[in-house]
């Protein structure tokens, strides 16, 4: 069930609807390389066990009781680095509905024909790829191979296939990147008339190199005050060009949301397939191993988890839900909630209309701050 | 054996002696030796430095409490000897208890590395020791070392003594050369006590210590009269009276006798339930017959150096009461009140005998008594001359009155002596200068080595004065102070205000001159501390009004994850659940969130 192609992306209806709907992940560990902000489940060097993993997947989806699913998404690493017969292979054991919304994340330089054909021979119809930034330089220091006209062949050659929903990842605050850069960036981006645009800021992580470069608070203020500014430019020129944003780093032409986002941030259900994959179901949450090699070796026995209680399930919609533009109903809330609502509204954080608390632009900026306020008078962990 | 016997003890085969020496200069291997030789202890008994027995003296490898101990020699002439070794603290800050040990004595040895020659310590104590009237035998002591200068240091002995080079012994307590050479020494030299044994009693105690099971136990010398076991005796400084339960002697165990006569060392178990009411210094006698008049030159302790101390949880506040009042059982010169500040809470403001004490305090009841404390930047005392006439004691800088309610403010001095290597003495001068010191004197004990005094407040002692002189002389530079009265100052104080409220706890008293330099620190140092909030924060310095130094930390303007990492809601959770914990840690002043690790890291002393 898809939802009707002229909805504003942020409105609270779409919100709702996507929330009840049933979602299905599988991740692809695979690379050839790893970038330097990376600290997702990915992995470069391993592409000796994909053939096995492929069929360990395949096996998972075929055991689990999923039979269909309202939207499909492959994430990971990067899916199209696997050989197009094994991509091929994965694709087709997903259980998707004829109107589901099936996304596959995409690297520009991997996106070749062969490939294509894999993903539309398995009815996908949404692709996401990793843009980054154009500006040749930041995109080495990020690690990243590709350029900028790779990006561009990579969009025409899915649009020519007859993909029509198409995203670009892109990330700002890289370290020595100018506003100009920035603004050069999305400038790029729009070009290719994507129908949806992700921005995030580059968080730097323990554990990798850009985290060890901020050894002063004053450099982390300044990476800080660089990416608000960022984030509110990024926004301004979007909006001016007809996308809304729906989310701190989401923006979407009208009908061209990511349901399976949306579906994600209204607490929705799912099932996750891969190492590393989370799921959402039956009142509990569950992730298989991290590592493909322990995903292997484990073969589906000793999955962690989680039972989520009502509290929990209280802390995860504020955790998930205020990073929406829609907010969140004040109605789901303890009662607690609503003074700590108002104090946001002093804040110049929030709005609240209509029994919806609804983040303001600072509000986006400043999220943490909603949720931890909110928390705080929820009773239990985090 | 001389013990037990119905005749008093010959005072003339008593010696009473201590051993005077700069830290590890080998005083306490010395002592060791003797209880070796003469049998005291058996080998397998014997650990190194047996005679100290707090566990945080041996790790510092220094004496902090004395001990006292009988020895029986048996000299090379036959006769039999009882030499009382009465060990000292080794520490400036115990200065006080230093001359009452000396007072029990007739004589001293004085102990100096033959490779480092005289310290500063040295000196003040033999100083001590001179003016007690006590006989001197010098010693240069680890004459095996390589390094060992015998020449020079024996001249620089010779020097501060007057006496000839020929007079000095030589030794090494490590390999027992020469030591049986002290003992002789001690007996042929130091005079023996004497005291009228039909006089009322009087005793000096020279040491007090509070054990768990039998209570205060004290040292004591008895000058004249006698003590029995079982006598009814009065602590004349202080009027109490007890009964004397239990009286012996130091071996360096206890063991009981009957009976102490004139010149005799030993101890006595009162069911004195603290330290504080069998002072050091005060005179013992008996109550069926009173003496007249006490030993002269006791002096109630009196605490120099100040400082706050506060748990980091505030519900950690009545154990560490409970632990204070523990500590000062055995400790009478530490003192404690109840304080409150805006910032931190409830807490106690203590007094100390100087820096070494306050570090050995904070150390012990982190220690064995597992609290964590905030302990604010060290205070002397100060006093304020009020129009009007009246003098107010300052403590701590919200007592400090406002320039208008003052004439004048004093802040206690203290006379320094140094000891340097004549390589750095420009910069020893340097520093004392930069402390607001006056020279008084400049002597050189030897070519390569030079004496020096300086009169200097207090208060630049007690901040980081001993490490600035360490790091300046490589480590070779010795100090040495004494109280020398109060001067008036230009003193102010400095108050931190964050987001236009004063900070109680960050508040200090400066020189004028160091106000700006102070206030500018600690804002500077805040503003890294500080996290970013929801507002811009003025961290500000100020004296009186006046806001002397500023910096602000600007409100954020991003608190968001970047991503929601799809599916994986733990991830997000965790993070969350950090930034919770970070806020728990904050203490809320006024409109601004201040984390804990601010006010350690701010007012930590050896920052």
């Amino acid at each position: 069930m898809t939802s009707v192609t002229t909805e504003r992306p942020d409105s609270p209806e779409l919100a709702q609807q996507c929330s009840k709907l049933f979602g299905v992940y599988v991740h692809v560990p695979f690379c050839s390389k790893k970038c330097s902000y990376c600290d997702f489940a990915s992995y470069a060097g391993i592409n000796e066990l994909a053939a096995e993993y492929v069929s360990a997947v395949c096996l998972e989806i075929e055991k689990s009781t999923v039979e269909s699913c309202d939207t499909a998404y492959v994430g990971g690493g990067t899916p199209t680095f696997l050989p197009p017969e094994l991509l091929s292979q994965l694709l087709s054991t997903i259980p998707v509905l004829p109107d589901s919304e099936f996304t596959v994340e995409a690297n520009p330089e991997s996106l070749g024909e062969d490939i294509i054909d894999a993903i539309i021979g398995a009815g996908v119809n949404r692709i996401s790829i990793g843009m980054q930034t154009s500006v040749p330089d930041l995109l080495r220091r990020l690690g990243r191979s590709h350029t900028q006209d790779s990006v561009s062949s990579a969009v025409e050659l899915a649009r020519c296939a007859g993909i029509d929903k198409i995203n670009l990842d892109l990330i700002y605050g890289i370290p020595g990147e100018t506003l100009d850069d920035w603004r050069r960036t999305i400038s790029d981006a729009l070009a290719l008339a994507p129908g949806h645009i992700s921005a995030y800021a580059l968080t730097p992580e323990p554990g990798t190199p850009l985290w060890a470069d901020l050894d002063a608070r004053c450099l982390v203020d300044a990476l800080d005050d660089d990416q608000a500014m960022k984030m509110e430019l990024a926004d301004a020129v979007l909006t001016r060009e007809g996308y809304v944003r729906y989310e701190v780093s989401a923006w979407a032409l009208p009908g061209q949301h990511c349901v399976h986002n949306l579906m994600y941030w209204g607490g929705g259900v799912y099932r996750g397939f891969g190492s590393g994959a989370h799921s959402h179901l039956d009142g509990r949450r569950f992730w298989n191993p991290r590592h493909p090699k322990s995903y292997l070796e484990r073969g589906g026995e000793g999955v962690e988890g989680e039972t989520i209680t009502e509290s929990m399930a209280i802390r995860d919609r504020i955790v998930l839900g205020c990073r929406r533009v829609c907010g969140l109903d004040l109605r789901d809330l303890p009662s607690a909630a609503h003074a700590v609502a108002v104090e946001l509204e002093d804040l110049g954080l929030v709005e609240v209309s209509d029994d919806r608390l609804l983040p303001t632009s600072k509000g986006l900026r400043l999220n943490n701050e909603i949720i931890l306020r909110l928390l705080s008078v929820i009773e239990g962990e985090c | 054996m001389l013990t037990g016997s119905n005749d008093l003890l010959e005072t003339k085969s008593i010696r009473n002696f201590s051993i005077i020496a700069h830290i590890d200069h080998g005083k306490s291997t010395l002592a060791d030796r003797f209880l070796e030789l003469t049998g005291a202890i058996p080998e397998r008994e014997m650990r190194d430095q047996v005679l100290d027995t707090m566990e945080l003296e041996r790790e510092r490898g220094i004496t902090i409490k004395a001990q006292t101990v009988r020895i029986n020699y048996s000299a090379r002439s036959g006769s039999r000897y009882i030499l009382n070794l009465i060990d000292t603290p080794g520490h400036v800050d115990f200065s006080y208890e230093v001359s009452k040990s000396l007072e029990a004595c007739e004589g001293a040895l004085l102990l100096v590395d033959a490779s480092q020659g005289i310290e500063a310590q040295t000196l003040a104590n033999a100083y001590l020791a001179i003016s007690a009237d006590l006989e001197i035998v010098p010693i240069l002591n680890k004459i095996d070392l390589p390094a060992a200068d015998i020449e020079g240091a024996a001249s620089e002995i010779a020097g501060l003594l007057g006496i000839e080079k020929s007079e000095i012994l030589l030794a090494s307590a490590k390999t027992g050369e020469g030591v049986e050479e002290i003992l002789e020494a001690i007996v042929a030299r130091i005079p023996p006590p004497s005291g009228d044994a039909n006089a009322p009693l009087r005793a000096l105690i020279f040491d007090s210590y509070y054990d768990p099971y039998r209570g205060v136990i004290s040292s004591i010398r008895v000058v004249e009269g006698v003590l029995n076991a079982g006598d009814r005796i009065k602590m004349m400084a202080t009027g109490a009276t007890y009964e004397a339960e239990e009286i012996g002697i130091l071996t360096p165990g206890r063991v009981a006798v009957s009976y102490l006569g004139p010149g005799e060392v030993g101890y006595f178990i009162a069911g004195v339930k603290d330290v504080s009411r069998a002072k050091v210094g005060d005179t013992v006698t008996t109550l069926n017959r009173e003496a007249i008049t006490p030993l002269p030159g006791y002096k109630e302790p009196r605490p120099m150096v100040f400082c706050g101390l506060y748990p980091v949880e505030g519900g950690d506040y009545p154990e560490l009461r409970v632990s204070l009042e523990k500590l000062s059982l055995n400790d009478a010169s530490f003192t404690f009140e109840p304080e409150t500040s805006k910032a931190l809470g409830f807490g106690f403001r203590c007094g100390f005998l100087g820096l070494l004490h306050m570090e050995i305090v904070r150390e012990r009841l982190e220690r064995e008594y597992g609290m964590a404390l905030v302990t604010t930047a060290p205070t002397v005392e100060y006093r304020a001359m009020l129009r009007g006439g009246d003098v107010k004691t300052v403590r701590t800088p919200f007592d400090l009155p406002s320039a208008s309610e003052m004439e004048a403010i004093e802040e206690p001095v203290v006379k320094a002596t140094i000891i340097t290597p004549a390589d750095y003495l420009g910069a020893v001068m340097e520093l004392c200068q930069s402390r607001r010191g006056k020279q008084e004197r400049l002597e050189y004990l030897s070519k390569t080595r030079v004496e020096i005094v300086y009169k200097l407040p207090l208060a630049e002692i007690v901040t980081d004065f001993f490490d600035a002189l360490k790091s300046r002389t490589r480590g070779y530079a010795s100090l040495d102070y004494e109280p020398a009265g109060h001067e008036a100052a230009n003193l102010v104080r400095v108050d931190i205000l964050l987001a236009g409220d004063p900070v109680d706890a960050f508040s200090a008293i400066v020189h004028r001159d160091k106000a700006y330099e102070y206030g500018k620190a600690m804002v500077s140092r805040l503003g890294e501390l500080i996290p970013r909030q929801l507002f811009d924060i003025a961290i500000q310095a100020a004296i009186g009004g006046r806001v002397i130094a500023r910096e602000t930390v600007k409100a954020k303007r991003k608190d968001v994850l970047a991503k929601c990492y799809g599916g994986d809601v733990t991830r997000k959770r965790k993070l969350l659940e950090r930034q919770k914990e970070g806020r728990k840690r904050m203490k809320q002043i006024g409109s601004v969130e201040v984390p804990q690790e601010a006010f350690i890291s701010a007012l930590r002393i050896d920052s």
